[in-house]
């Protein structure tokens, strides 16, 4: 059964993250994506998962960013379509513990969510207070970066959003 | 034969704090209580040393995400006293503004998301939205107007940087405030109504005779400015803070416990204190829905201050209004000063309490030393001294309930460690 077309989605895109170590990769990202000033896109950084609520309206496409530990080995960074993120996050403790799946369900709950969210996951290292983010990451944010923009410009940018059918990609 | 009991809830991630309880009983008895607690502003304080003062706004702020401004204000007050700096009538009200913003999204998301499903049976916020869609649905919005807020006056919401020491790097136009206007309208209205909405939750019966110590200001509800004072009659100016309250060291965990001297008891900061000793410097908005919803000061019970939260958030909201509409831009935004060498310390009111930092500069405006006492640790020790006085009537119950019967009692106090929803996890040892 096809999926039922809404309006045009706008496309937000929030890079999660903080400024301690590997864990900047999400706000890194979202800075790459700046440079890039893709048409249609909104950008923001966020230090919770919680905040992204603040630009979440319905009609919205969301993409995130955020790192991530335990990808399989080789692995630098992975794409799912939620929930299929959540076991990446399921242990992971946000800020007042509203984890990316915490925040998405709330976001579902509330009838925001007009898409099924896209999330990159990139694996992170040391993620202490006064570090600097691993130069060897600088690759995979771009590679990251990248496959945004793909996304963005494959999926979003002259499609129609669809509702979610239990939040397969739509 | 001997029945030991011991629950232990363990926890988590720092970057946001992090937490574990342990509670062991014998034969029905409660013998221990712990509060484990990991902090990491020790780090920071030695980051900071050698640094350029100017950097130690900024530094702060990363010290925490949900309550940045707290860090930013402590810091550039009292490094300001070290530099012998006098700030313009001007920057004090702009200051105020921000730490609004800050009291807004935090007690939005708290009142809303974090506490008020204790009260209502839920398990989470996340759980509640479904019931209470409006509810949930306000509170986002009202914690929205909180980070816009700081967004515009302090230059993004995340660890702002528009802050400096004598003043703000740039002073925002009267336009960029204005934007803000219909919003905060709508939004003192809301945070009304939601204040009405948490008055009229059932609150157990606890109560308890707290020595409670909050920042009092002569002439307005105290933001980053007041002396020292408690509800035990102790009124002490912020410069000899460090002769009425320690930091110690416990063995259970790597935060500090603070105690009053010379008694090294515990005290409690925070909402409830704050109203409780100034309840009538208020904005009238705040101090009208205070009397409607018949809330009495001093008020004893720790779990009602989420409606003593709700009444700031109305202050907030209202002060934020007033100044955001007379707001003129001025110059020099930041008050020039030299280098000298000094110290100087500083107490802010955080949204979770009072914060207190003191600083020691050298001639070439390095930091030759950093202390910082968030409010977190303030209430540690009276978080365990609440939990031992209401533990034993509760004991006959199974260890899950004793273990979120526990977690309500520590969100009373909105700990800034990676705190409320699921703050802890139940590991029982029986023997």
């Amino acid at each position: 059964m096809p999926a039922e077309p809404v309006t045009r989605a706008a496309v937000l895109f929030v890079g999660l993250g903080s400024s301690h170590g590997d864990d900047a990769v999400g706000w890194r990202v979202a800075d790459a994506l700046l440079k890039t000033s893709p048409e249609g896109l909104m950008i923001r950084k966020a230090l919770a998962p919680i905040d992204l609520l603040d630009w979440l309206e319905p009609g919205t496409r969301l993409l995130i960013c955020d790192g991530c530990q335990g990808l399989e080995t080789g692995e630098t960074w992975r794409r799912w379509t939620w929930p299929d993120c959540d076991v990446a996050w399921k242990s992971a403790v946000g800020v007042h513990d509203f984890t990316i799946p915490g925040v998405l369900a709330l976001a579902e709950g509330l009838g925001r969510l007009s898409c099924a969210p896209e999330v990159w996951g990139i694996e992170v290292g040391a993620c202490d207070p006064a570090t600097e983010l691993n130069e060897n990451l600088a690759t995979t944010i771009g590679k990251v970066r990248d496959d945004v923009l793909a996304f963005v410009e494959s999926t979003c940018k002259d499609s129609l959003c669809t509702k979610p059918r239990s939040y397969v990609r739509c | 034969m001997s029945a030991s009991r011991t629950i232990r809830v363990e926890i988590l991630s720092r970057v946001e704090g992090e937490g574990a309880l342990h509670i062991h009983t014998e034969n029905g008895r409660l013998e221990q209580v712990q509060l484990q607690i990991y902090e990491p502003p020790r780090l920071f304080e030695a980051l900071l040393r050698g640094r350029p003062l100017e950097e130690v706004p900024d530094i702060t702020a990363r010290i925490c995400g949900i309550c940045p401004v707290a860090y930013q204000m402590s810091s550039v007050h009292a490094l300001e006293m070290a530099l012998e700096v006098t700030i313009s009538p001007e920057i004090r009200q702009l200051r105020r503004l921000l730490y609004c913003g800050e009291w807004i999204e935090s007690h939005a998301l708290h009142m809303h998301l974090l506490h008020a499903p204790d009260f209502l049976g839920y398990e989470s916020g996340i759980a509640m939205a479904a019931d209470h869609p409006d509810a949930v649905n306000r509170g986002l919005r009202l914690k929205k107007h909180g980070n816009q807020l700081l967004e515009v006056l302090g230059g993004r919401a995340i660890h702002p940087i528009n802050v400096a020491v004598g003043g703000f790097y740039r002073a925002p136009r009267r336009e960029e405030f204005a934007r803000l206007i219909p919003d905060f309208e709508w939004g003192l209205q809301a945070a009304i109504e939601a204040t009405r909405w948490v008055a009229g939750l059932e609150f157990p019966d606890f109560e308890r005779d707290y020595d409670m110590v909050a920042l009092v200001h002569p002439d307005e509800y105290a933001f980053n400015e007041g002396r020292v004072v408690s509800t035990r009659g102790r009124d002490v100016a912020v410069l000899d803070y460090e002769e009425h309250y320690d930091e110690v060291h416990v063995a259970h965990s790597t935060a500090l416990h603070s105690e009053t001297l010379p008694e090294r008891r515990c005290y409690h900061v925070g909402p409830l204190a704050r109203l409780n000793l100034s309840r009538d410097r208020l904005f009238p908005e705040a101090r009208r829905v205070a009397d409607e919803i018949g809330f009495e000061t001093p008020c004893w019970n720790p779990y009602r201050s989420i409606v003593a939260r709700g009444i700031e958030l109305v202050h907030a909201y209202a002060e934020a209004l007033s100044i955001l509409c007379d707001y003129r831009p001025f110059t020099p935004s930041r008050i020039a000063y030299e280098y000298r060498e000094g110290e100087g310390c500083a107490a802010t009111e955080a949204p979770r309490g009072l914060i207190y930092h003191r600083y020691q500069v050298d001639a070439e405006g390095k930091v030759q030393f950093a202390k910082i006492v968030p409010p977190t640790s303030q209430n540690q020790k009276q978080i365990e001294d609440d939990l031992r006085a209401w533990l034993p009537g509760v004991l006959d119950r199974p260890d899950k309930e004793v273990a979120r019967m526990s977690e309500e009692l520590v969100r009373n106090y909105d700990p800034c460690i990676s705190c409320s929803t699921h703050f802890l996890k139940v590991v029982r040892h029986a023997r």
